[in-house]
């Protein structure tokens, strides 16, 4: 298990080294000069753009840039913005926070609403409930995460007026207006989430139903909530896994458009205006902020599958012995 | 409550009493224009004395980079939040004139190359240290004209010297009639330089102004507080600051904005776009919402590149402006019912417009536009060096959202009909901006690498300012985006600059507009318009003053002086 573990490891620190890399270039590659931005047409002259490209060091060749910028990085130092003069790692963790809890209550709203959903829809496959659920997340699948928004925005916010339309309170500050400002967003980050998960766990719930382990439980008289939530959802839980881990990584990477409508201060919009900016120094910042996040939660999924499943171990020990 | 146009309500009614026969013709041509807002004068004004007390939450459009002149880009939502912590030496009256506001007093020598500064004594920033000559030169030296400042442009040819515990001069390479308004804004906003050393690479996220609210915090993209400065340097003991916190908070989602609004959340609000001010007003048709609109001198634009052919022949150019009915474009915009139909450099409103030169501006007329069209086309010794009927191309280049992709489907379809093939392409922000300015190694340097563009100019500045460097050389001035110049224009910038009687100064812009009627650099998209909400009950949005009393610009750019607002229950 170790060696898999360190495995694991080696090829993780290959793929962020890459996507280190790929994403100083692709940056450096993006249309339009952060030291435009930065200057401002009023003031736009050859003599000012040369002074500031010196300044922030852009003036060196890409390779130098990227090895500095590596070396620091490493060493936890992941520059200072051009636009704000605030560090980038003190831009993240500010905004942290608030991207990471509204990524966990979308999770818990879509597991709370998709596991009952997709093993009910599976015992009753082709049945009323099964059709309902089938409509409902292909419902759910088919509106835009904005037009949602917006519409959660004019039911809860300007309507019932039970949650704030926009604006964010620290849980350290008030934790009941922190998770009435949370609400929203989590919802609407979690629509499309329910409809995928539900149809996923559906499926592989309806195979599991088929196995000889299912009829021995049904054989022995075990009631039907226990053999779905005990025997059928552990072994079909591997695809709701996966697509978990990955949807995990995507929210802690912040979602742009819900953080905008909602005016949350999450990553999202941090990365899409330094984007805006040309603050090339945060976008590469953030994006390798996202990438280690990705990477990592994938990881732990991989060794989730593990403990999950008892032949993966076995496979493991089988493959080392 | 009625809805309130401000500068329609409090600009006109001061302008016909105070300003003479100038003004009262502008004032009756605007009116008799019938532009949008100058219809529906007569609301009720702050009722009541000031009252003391109170905390208003504000959203605005957008979060800022930084609070530290030099380095803060400033929009409408930068400035009315910083103007609570900062004081300007500087502002606009009411009749646009730029007179000293922390400064006790800003005056030229004869020839305008000089201009004397006489601060007020007394003012202390919010941490104790002394507002005098020196901090102001600190400022000037060590953050203004340093290469990285963004603020370098408006002090090119310009230095400092102190003169004396409160008096600096600000001396200039050449005349300048119009200096006083580059101190608008940030340039002229002093700042602790003590707290500005102190905090280093994170100066701007601590603003120390003398401002009449002290800056409490700032979380990025959520909020930015402010609570009242009890020790505010105003002549009136009982003056402003009224409130005692305000909360500002970015919402960038305009219907987002307007909801919150509309749910409680917020006081005020702040917004440039046309469908959300018809939204307003039918809120405040309702009484739940007092507006106070403003139409200035910002309008969207196509601009032409000059130098390119075929757009360097005037024959093409205005063939484009007649090619095109304005009605469709601001009907596109979104802002049909809110913008009015520009043809100039200045709104209605302002003391430079003419009527002589809005008559003059091309009207849709697609015969004419043919004919124009027809003649490049059929010239044997066309600037684009196409042979002889050979059909003219266009690329047009936008912004990627949704008013202007509409924008763009009207300007294809008016074109194309008259034998025009029209290329459109999309850009973010900041790809959009730059492909203007062009490049350094281009020749003439800064050329501009685009056709057609969508753009916004116009404005509220002294029209020397507003046009210099939009239309000074363009191997000089990267900011003239069209390229245009001529010797026309060369002269009558000349006349903007050093002449200071206004009635040869309105004649110098009045020809300048009339030159861009027949070259047409630029062609007009409809005005920007701009808004305040508020909650009925927040007093004297757009009445704010001087320390001495004279009336202040009102909302200009949706921005106003918070200080003096109050919360009146009445």
């Amino acid at each position: 298990m170790a060696r898999v573990i360190t495995q694991k490891a080696l090829r993780l620190a290959f793929v962020l080294l890459a996507v280190s890399f790929l994403t100083y270039i692709l940056v450096d590659l993006l249309p339009g000069d952060p030291v435009l931005q930065l200057i401002g047409a009023q003031n736009v002259s050859a003599e000012n753009i040369a002074a500031i490209r010196a300044d922030l060091r852009l003036d060196e060749p890409l390779a130098l840039r990227y090895a500095n910028w590596l070396g620091d990085a490493l060493t936890g130092d992941l520059g200072r913005s051009y636009q704000s003069g605030q560090t980038v790692t003190d831009s993240i963790l500010q905004r942290l926070p608030v991207t990471f809890e509204i990524a966990i209550l979308s999770l818990l709203i879509t597991l709370l609403v998709a596991i009952p959903l997709g093993a009910i829809s599976a015992y009753q496959a082709g049945g009323i409930i099964d059709k309902i659920v089938t409509g409902m997340t292909f419902g759910l699948l088919s509106v835009p995460n904005f037009i949602l928004a917006l519409l959660l925005l004019f039911v809860f916010a300007l309507q019932l007026d039970v949650l704030p339309a926009t604006g964010w309170t620290p849980f350290t500050v008030d934790p009941v207006a922190n998770i009435k400002a949370a609400l929203l967003p989590a919802m609407t980050l979690a629509a499309a989430n329910i409809a995928i998960s539900t149809r996923l766990l559906r499926s592989d719930m309806i195979a599991t139903l088929q196995e000889d382990h299912v009829l021995m439980a049904r054989s022995k008289g075990l009631p039907t909530w226990r053999i779905l939530f005990r025997h059928v959802l552990r072994p079909s839980s591997f695809s709701l896994l996966t697509v978990t881990g990955l949807e995990i990584g995507r929210l802690l990477g912040g979602a742009v458009i819900v953080e905008e409508i909602f005016a949350v201060p999450g990553v999202g919009r941090l990365l899409l205006d330094s984007i805006y900016q040309r603050d090339l120094v945060i976008v590469q910042g953030v994006v390798l902020f996202i990438a280690v996040v990705f990477v990592m939660v994938n990881f732990l999924v991989d060794l989730l599958y593990s403990s999950l499943d008892p032949r993966i171990r076995s496979g493991a020990a089988h493959a080392s012995a | 409550m009625p809805r309130v146009p401000a500068a329609s309500k409090w600009g006109f009614r001061s302008r016909k009493l105070r300003h003479g026969a100038l003004v009262l013709t502008v004032t009756i041509v605007a009116s008799a224009c019938g532009g949008g807002n100058n219809e529906e004068s007569g609301a009720p004004g702050p009722t009541g004395p000031p009252q003391e007390g109170g905390s208003i939450t504000v959203g605005v459009e957008a979060e800022t980079n930084s609070w530290l002149p030099g380095v803060i880009a400033t929009g409408g939502s930068a400035v009315n939040i910083a103007q609570t912590f900062y004081d300007p030496l500087v502002v606009r009256t009411e009749d646009g004139k730029a007179e000293p506001f922390l400064a006790e007093s800003l005056e030229p020598n004869a020839d305008f190359t000089q201009w004397t500064l006489t601060l007020r004594p007394g003012v202390k920033f919010h941490d104790g240290t002394e507002l005098t000559a020196q901090v102001l030169k600190a400022n000037f030296d060590d953050y203004l004209t340093v290469p990285t400042s963004n603020l370098v442009g408006n002090f090119r040819g310009v230095e400092m010297a102190v003169v004396d515990e409160l008096t600096v001069t600000y001396d200039l390479d050449r005349a300048n009639v119009a200096f006083p308004d580059l101190l608008l804004g940030p340039a002229g906003w002093p700042f602790s330089i003590e707290a500005a050393r102190q905090y280093g690479a994170e100066a701007g996220a601590n603003p120390v102004g003398t401002g009449p609210f002290v800056f409490e915090s700032w979380v990025r993209d959520d909020r930015l507080v402010v609570t009242r400065n009890d020790d505010y340097w105003w002549p009136e003991e009982d003056g402003p600051p009224y409130l005692d916190e305000i909360v500002f908070r970015p919402i960038p989602d305009e219907q987002s904005r307007l909801t919150s609004m509309q749910a409680g959340e917020l006081d005020a609000f702040y917004t440039v776009r046309g469908n959300i001010i018809a939204q307003a007003r039918e809120a405040a048709d309702e009484g739940s919402l007092q507006i106070y609109e403003f139409m200035g001198n910002n309008g969207d634009q196509l601009i032409l590149n000059t130098l390119v052919p075929p757009l360097d022949d005037s024959r093409v150019r205005l063939a484009l402006g007649y090619g095109l009915n304005q009605e469709d474009l601001i009907d596109a915009l979104g802002n049909a019912g809110v913008a009015p139909v520009r043809t100039q450099f200045f709104g209605p409103e302002d003391p430079y417009y003419s009527e002589e030169a809005a008559d003059a501006y091309p009207t849709f007329d697609p015969e004419r536009a043919q004919d124009l069209l027809d003649e490049y086309i059929d010239d044997e010794d066309r600037s684009d060096g196409k042979p002889a009927g050979a059909p003219i191309s266009l690329d047009v280049e936008c912004r990627a959202i949704p008013e202007h992709r509409a924008m763009t489907q009207v300007v294809q379809a008016e074109w194309g009909a008259l034998g025009i093939e029209v290329n459109l392409s999309f850009a973010e922000q900041a790809q959009h901006f730059q492909a203007a300015i062009g490049s350094p190694q281009s020749n003439p340097p800064f050329a501009g690498d685009f056709m057609v563009k969508c753009w916004r100019g116009g404005q509220e500045v002294d029209p020397y300012l507003a046009l210099a460097r939009l239309f000074g050389p363009a191997e000089q001035e990267p900011v003239n985006f069209t390229n245009f110049h001529d010797d026309l224009v060369a002269e009558q910038l000349e006349v903007l600059r050093t002449e200071s009687d206004p009635d040869a100064r309105i004649a110098a812009a009045e020809a300048l507009m009339l030159h861009f009627d027949e070259e047409m650099p630029v062609i007009w998209a409809g005005g920007t318009p701009y808004m305040i909400g508020a909650r009925p009950g927040l007093q004297n949005i757009d009445g704010w003053t001087l320390p001495d009393g004279t009336l202040g610009e009102g909302v200009t750019g949706a921005v106003t002086m918070w200080a003096q607002v109050w919360i009146s229950d009445e």
